[in-house]
């Protein structure tokens, strides 16, 4: 299933699927994105993810689903970019088709902890920037760009 | 009569040994061995590396140390040498006045002119001005991008913006206009209020036009010629980023200093001659040259050259045991740098490339304690020691050996601290000379020039090539071939540059390009290696004219460098001179050539009847 929701939050404009409304691709369904795969309740897990890629410059898009981890590995053969990411409330873990492995690339431990996107009224929050990491690196995959590393 | 003899090195970094069987005066067989020196040179510490080395050939003989009929040391060559760099210009900021720097990911595009307003107080703008937001970091960007859009429905009119965290591209996602936004910036807090301020934010891959060109800081801010002239130094601090923003104070001001670096005073036995330091190298070398022979060199007391020198005094006086006032300095180079220095009062790390000179200087004194140390091995192994010769005859005597090598020759030996060169002429008169500069200098150059502040990857930067990591299963060598592996590489080395040390790649943590790590370690190499092999070439030059030499062959551990031997040839063959690595007994590479420089001169002096 792809995220489409009523730009509330986002832009205070029309529909967003995790892209940015200026590019003229857009309205672009066939463009291959990196694809972010969440079950059901994790979706603000995955607007953190997708706020690091897009901060990379790359498109992204959202999937809920049950299996995120088998459907993220399946998803990096068949279609889009070749780098997809899934995550649950515990980890998020990202794929490469160019890593010939059925294991996941990286895999990050979450503490499984709220996240708050409203970081003004509630402060920040570790996984949060944890995630917008996964994001970036992700993107980082395909943009040939030195990964974040973790100390 | 059947004899063994072996002939020992004792190196800065190695101790090698030549162990040959001699019958009836003639050369049977020579076999070689190697360990690391244990102690500093000329100190009884040596002994344990001597034995080991001993051993190591004797095994390949098939006999016992103590079947050694003779074991015969070099006389080292008392040489030490040391270095310093000394900057001598600097750019400090007195008022913060610019942010010159290069986040990953800056967001927007084009150049913006404001006044600088906190973005909480955007409510209070006005509408006939314009203005630069800086957003802090409590201020999550979903929220700036509304207060800027809410702003900006009500005509407020803003141009631009300043975040402290990686936010650029998500805050321009997000707002209805195309401003350029700078992020990353740690010292948001530093930014002042309510003072004219420009942003400007280039296209991915090409750097910003506008405010790394004095004039047009002067446009954006309507400075007076005067008043250009100070800024200047902000422009050349922002060459080549792709975003900067730069805030007029009133007192604002930005100046390069030209730090007092002090003076060089060579004396020559007959007159003295003083260098200026801040004046660059070229001085510095051609006062050295002038002086012809140097008796010793000091420098202006409390600054760094000063003290540097001293230094190196002070260390040749403790390992020689002598007299600190006996202790002079024979040699020095200098050499023209530019590093990278942090802007002092800066915002956001900027740094300005300033001008420096390193300096490496040289100390020879009267001897080290070779013949104490003969002795000691002597009584530790019960073998006859002596001391055979002095080290750059017996290295050129071994260089000989070399394939395709006559005489006259010269040998050139790149130390750590001193290069050292001995021309062997037609008579077999050797004439050596010691010259300040070698390898520690070039690493000092990498290390300084790429700004990596780490000694030991600048020495391993220096030593191998490099690669970059392209993809997780292939590299590309800094020749431009590609490589492929079966395992996936470390993430940690994706897209990077790495140094392909043979026990293991390590990651260059730096911003620069392969082409331009490469290229400071070829320039470094180029600047204190060949320069100082000319210049040996001249110093035993009789007639001034370095074409009147045939042959330079490399010796020595240093050698084995991957490029060296290729670059020298290259550079010497504009002289008509052949030169390369030597080939010690068309068997040992550059190594060994003094130890069986001591075994060969043993047999020319028991053929002499001696």
């Amino acid at each position: 299933m792809e995220i489409k929701r009523k730009g509330d939050i986002e832009t205070g404009k029309v529909e967003y699927t995790g892209m940015s409304l200026r590019h003229e691709h857009v309205a672009n369904e066939s463009l291959p994105k990196i694809n972010i795969f969440f079950p059901e309740g994790c979706e603000d897990l995955a607007y953190q993810i997708s706020y690091g890629i897009e901060e990379e410059g790359l498109p992204r898009c959202g999937f809920e689903t049950d299996e995120p981890f088998s459907d993220a590995l399946e998803d990096t053969v068949k279609k889009g970019l070749g780098v997809a990411i899934g995550v649950d409330g515990d980890k998020a873990q990202i794929f490469c088709v160019q890593f010939k492995k059925s294991e996941p690339f990286m895999s990050y431990e979450l503490s499984g902890k709220e996240v708050v996107t409203d970081l003004a009224n509630g402060g920040s929050n570790t996984d949060s920037e944890r995630l917008r990491v996964v994001g970036k690196n992700a993107a980082r995959i395909l943009k040939h760009k030195p990964f974040i590393m973790e100390e | 009569m059947r004899q063994y003899i072996a002939g020992v090195d004792i190196g800065n970094a190695t101790t090698e040994t030549a162990l040959g069987l001699i019958e009836e005066g003639q050369l049977i067989k020579c076999v070689s061995g190697i360990n690391a020196t244990t102690g500093i040179k000329g100190t009884n510490d040596n002994i344990k590396g001597i034995i080991k080395s001993l051993k190591d050939a004797a095994k390949k003989m098939e006999i016992e140390i103590e079947e050694i009929d003779l074991i015969r040391i070099n006389e080292a060559t008392p040489v030490i040498g040391d270095f310093a760099m000394e900057t001598i210009t600097e750019t400090i900021i007195t008022e913060s006045t610019l942010i010159g720097h290069n986040p990953d990911t800056p967001g927007g595009l084009g150049l913006g002119i404001g006044e600088t307003i906190k973005i909480e107080d955007l409510d209070k703008a006005e509408k006939d001005k314009a203005y630069i937001v800086v957003v802090p970091a409590e201020v999550d960007f979903i929220d700036a991008a509304k207060m800027i859009n809410e702003a900006l429905d009500n005509d407020i009119d803003i141009e631009g913006a300043i975040l402290k965290k990686d936010d650029g591209v998500l805050v321009n996602n997000r707002i209805n206009k195309v401003i350029p936004i700078l992020d990353e910036v740690a010292a948001i807090d530093r930014v002042p209020i309510g003072m004219p301020c420009a942003v400007e934010v280039s296209q991915p891959g090409s750097c910003i036009e506008f405010l790394s060109n004095p004039y047009g800081i002067a446009t954006v801010f309507g400075l007076t010629a005067s008043e250009t002239k100070q800024i200047v130094h902000i422009a050349k601090a922002l060459i080549g980023n792709r975003s900067a923003v730069v805030i007029k104070t009133p007192e604002g001001e930005v100046k390069e200093r030209r730090i007092p670096a002090g003076e060089i005073i060579i004396d020559s036995g007959k007159r003295k001659y003083t260098a200026p330091v801040d004046r660059g190298s070229r001085e510095i070398m051609e006062t050295v040259r002038k002086a012809k022979n140097i008796e010793d060199v000091t420098g202006t007391k409390g600054t760094n050259v000063g003290g540097m020198l001293e230094k190196v005094r002070k260390e040749m006086a403790d390992l020689t045991e002598q007299d600190y006032n006996n202790v002079f300095i024979k040699d020095i180079m200098a050499v023209d740098t530019i590093v990278p220095k942090e802007v002092r009062g800066n915002l956001a790390n900027e740094f300005a490339m300033e001008k420096a000179v390193g300096i490496a200087a040289m100390v020879k004194t009267e001897k080290l304690h070779m013949q104490r140390l003969a002795d000691a091995v002597s009584a530790e192994l019960g073998v006859k020691v002596e001391i055979g010769g002095v080290e750059g005859s017996m290295a050129v005597r071994g260089a000989l050996t070399t394939p395709g090598t006559e005489k006259p020759l010269l040998v050139v030996d790149i130390g750590a601290g001193s290069t050292d060169a001995c021309l062997l002429d037609r008579e077999n008169k050797s004439r050596p000379v010691h010259l300040a500069g070698a390898g520690n200098m070039v690493t000092m150059l990498i290390n300084a020039e790429l700004g990596l502040d780490d000694f030991k990857l600048a020495e391993e930067i220096k030593k191998y090539p490099l690669a970059k990591v392209e993809s997780l299963y292939h590299i590309r060598h800094e020749d431009g071939t590609a490589q492929f592996f079966e395992e996936a590489i470390d993430s940690k080395m994706f897209a990077r540059t790495v140094v392909l040390k043979p026990t293991g790649w390590k990651p260059v943590r730096t911003k620069q390009n392969l082409e331009k790590i490469r290229a400071v370690r070829r320039e470094a190499k180029e600047k204190v290696l060949i320069t100082n092999i000319i210049r040996a070439l001249e110093k035993v030059s009789r007639t001034g004219n370095i074409t009147e030499f045939e042959h330079v062959v490399l010796v020595g551990g240093s050698s084995l460098d991957f490029e060296l031997g290729n670059m020298v040839t290259d550079a010497l063959t504009y002289y008509g001179i052949i030169s390369g690595k030597a080939n010690v007994r068309e068997t040992e590479g550059p190594r060994n050539a003094v130890a069986t420089g001591l075994l060969l001169s043993y047999l020319e002096e028991a053929g002499n009847g001696n």
